[in-house]
């Protein structure tokens, strides 16, 4: 039987992220890990209240992207070796699965790359599409993935109305009330949202995890549309 | 210099890299070393520093980050590298002067040093905000041309093509950039200023074709085109050719050169750091001939915090300690028009500019995201600013600056929106109406009583 869990590893691991000692935050698991602490409690004592942790203080300004990508980093790593030690039964099942990406003709990649990490380290799984990305490719993922939220980014006044171009899209389909599409993004706002007949719109990442969990939390949630 | 064909070579033979880990395995990590080792902390008392020591520890730091990192390219997915005899080349040999405009009204870009006596240069318009209606563009780039220290127009972005919106890459985005120049230069006839020069050509383009086509129907030798950086100490072949169209014609490129406060470069001392690395970006890959610096926070998209005035006064005074090239300073304001918190943000982005060695570009309101949300009276301001603060020290101009950020600073997160020009502003005079006149008269008193002595008399009774 592993030895019981010595509250230090967990603290160590929490107080690695406050620190912004990244690097570290790996050596500590495995530390942990040797020390006998289980996996599961490494996980939702050590990584997950680190990650959080990091995440408060981004939302307070008091650190910025790159601790934040930084901590992402060091979080998923942790992860990675935790998770296949952990009872199948045991382990984090994602929140939801979102489809994200910039819409066809805008390059611009920050504030979805931010969104990015805020919802992976909120526990949802995230597929990427990237920038530059036809309406067509928004609503094929999202059908083939059995996505929950779909999310559509655009900076600029000229690429905004690709966002109503993806909804229209999903319109043409029979799946539109599948998936729970919000928008954001410098330009957009919540009339446009309304407009286009998106779900939602964010007017700043953290918006987008708040939404996001809203809706996951929604009891009916597939009749949004 | 080297030549631009060499970049786009090493563009194509490089390194390769993954996107993802440039910024986390090598941007990211450089930033914060450099941070480190040049001792760079940000002092939130003085917005606009006047520490030459720390001054000079950024130009250090910025140079270091641009040899150690590189470029990246996205569209190969690897990095292009310089070596310092080639940043000591393209300081040596950059194109200068800078000419903008043409007959009566061309003027030259001066080169100026922290606290230089010479006026700077006034870029005065929507500086690519957007707007819904030819008749709106006409009557706003007119009034902006008409501003008596408008030395360019920097045009606004059209939104629509008779009622239908603008999409990026498609047919109704070359007709825009046509009419978008094809106005500008109209509105400046109208203006009596026809010669007067073009700031920034192309602001309604996204993509190259619209940039290329719109400059090739009406664009003048001597009006400059607006080419940026993509993400933090990124290219792509988009904005290569772009460069490459620009070149062959023999025009002048502003290459903007952005680090978002709070984005990969991370908080105020790591953008400053990247601001000065960009020079070279600028001059290197952009192939600029005026550095066009901006910043903006990655969440609230204000430029007018303290943080970002004082990253851009150290990264500005960095640079122009050390290079001829014109920096002409950008930046939206977050209030709306009318309103008298976007004419204290605009003194607090001019006044700042002007003494740390830059020229102005000055600004779009309601940080430039709400289509008709536009003022000439904010541009004009700060024009006005930035004369009266010619002469004036750096620790002067720090103590007006934290009176000003006591005005307005609090209300940065949720800035007043103001009125549409067409609401604001009588649209055949182009003269502001009496609640825009009042919020004039407020600001400028409010300047005076914290010590500015204007130089010249109030533009409005």
């Amino acid at each position: 039987m592993p030895k019981a869990m010595p509250d230090e590893a967990l603290t160590d691991v929490v107080a690695a992220f406050k620190r912004a000692d990244f690097d570290s935050v790996l050596e500590l698991v495995r530390i942990g890990l040797d020390a006998g602490v289980q996996p599961d409690a490494l996980l939702n004592s050590g990584l997950v209240p680190g990650i959080r942790e990091v995440g408060e203080m981004f939302r307070r300004g008091e650190v910025y992207l790159p601790e934040m990508m930084l901590a992402a980093e060091a979080w998923q790593a942790g992860v990675d070796v935790i998770e296949p030690m952990m009872a199948m039964q045991l382990r984090a099942e994602a929140k939801g699965k979102v489809v994200i990406g910039t819409v066809k003709g805008d390059i611009h990649s920050l504030g979805k790359n931010i969104v990015i990490t805020l919802l992976r380290t909120a526990g949802f799984e995230v597929i990427d599409l990237g920038i530059d990305v036809p309406a067509s490719k928004f609503v094929s993922t999202a059908i083939d993935t059995h996505a929950d939220i779909v999310a559509i980014c655009a900076l600029m006044t000229t690429t905004m109305p690709q966002q109503k171009e993806v909804i229209e899209h999903l319109l043409a389909t029979d799946k539109r009330r599948d998936f729970f599409v919000m928008i954001g993004g410098a330009s957009t706002t919540k009339e446009w949202a309304t407009q286009i007949k998106a779900d939602a719109h964010g007017e700043t990442a953290f918006d987008a995890v708040t939404l996001a969990e809203g809706y996951i939390r929604r009891p009916h949630r597939s009749s949004h549309a | 210099m080297l030549e631009s064909l060499e970049i786009y070579r090493r563009a194509t033979t490089g390194q390769i890299c993954a996107e993802k880990d440039f910024d986390l395995k090598r941007f990211i990590p450089t930033v914060r070393s450099l941070v480190k080792k040049y001792d760079i902390e940000y002092d939130p008392t003085t917005p606009v520093p006047s520490d030459d020591d720390l001054v000079e520890r950024v130009w250090q730091a910025g140079r270091e980050l641009f040899l150690n990192v590189g470029v990246y390219c996205v569209d190969t997915e690897r990095i292009i590298m310089f070596d310092p005899v080639e940043l000591d080349q393209a300081l040596a040999h950059a194109p200068r002067p800078v000419i903008v405009g043409t007959g009566q009204h061309s003027k030259a870009i001066p080169v100026r040093r922290p606290e230089s006596s010479i006026p700077p240069f006034f870029s005065l318009g929507a500086c690519g905000a957007g707007v819904t209606s030819d008749d709106v563009f006409m009557s706003l780039t007119q009034a902006y041309c008409e501003l008596p220290y408008a030395d360019a127009v920097a045009s606004p972005a059209l939104t629509h093509v008779d009622g239908m919106a603008i999409v990026a890459g498609s047919p109704l985005e070359i007709e825009g950039c046509v009419r978008t120049i094809v106005m500008t230069r109209e509105a400046a006839r109208r203006a009596n200023r026809s010669g007067l020069g073009i700031g920034n050509t192309m602001p309604t383009a996204i993509k190259s074709q619209g940039h290329i086509v719109g400059n090739a129907a009406a664009a003048d030798q001597c009006d400059m085109m607006e080419i940026g950086n993509i993400a933090e100490f990124k290219i792509d072949f988009d904005n290569l050719s772009k460069i490459a169209y620009m070149e062959g014609r023999g025009r002048t490129i502003l290459g903007e050169t952005g680090p978002v406060l709070g984005g990969y470069a991370g908080g105020p001392e790591g953008c400053a750091i990247a601001m000065s690395g960009y020079h070279f970006f600028a001059l290197l890959v952009l192939r600029a001939s005026v550095q066009h610096p901006f910043t903006a926070h990655f969440q609230t998209q204000t430029c007018t915090s303290r943080e970002a005035i004082w990253l851009r006064s150290l990264s500005l005074q960095a640079i122009t300690r050390h290079s001829d090239v014109p920096c002409l300073e950008s930046g939206a304001y977050a209030a709306g028009p009318a309103t008298e918190m976007s004419l204290y943000e605009a003194a607090a982005m001019s006044a700042p500019c002007v003494v740390s060695g830059g020229s102005v570009e000055s600004g779009p309101t309601a940080r430039a995201t709400h289509p008709d949300y536009l003022s000439p009276m904010a541009s004009l301001f700060a024009a006005e600013v930035g004369r009266a603060v010619l002469g004036l020290s750096r620790e002067d101009v720090n103590a007006i600056v934290l009176k000003l950020l006591d005005r307005y600073e609090s209300r940065l997160a949720d800035p007043p929106l103001g009125q549409r020009y067409q609401d604001c502003y009588d649209m055949a005079s182009r003269q502001p109406k009496a609640e825009a006149r009042a919020s004039y008269k407020q600001a400028r008193a409010a300047l005076v009583e914290m010590g500015l002595e204007f130089k010249d008399p109030p533009s409005y009774g």
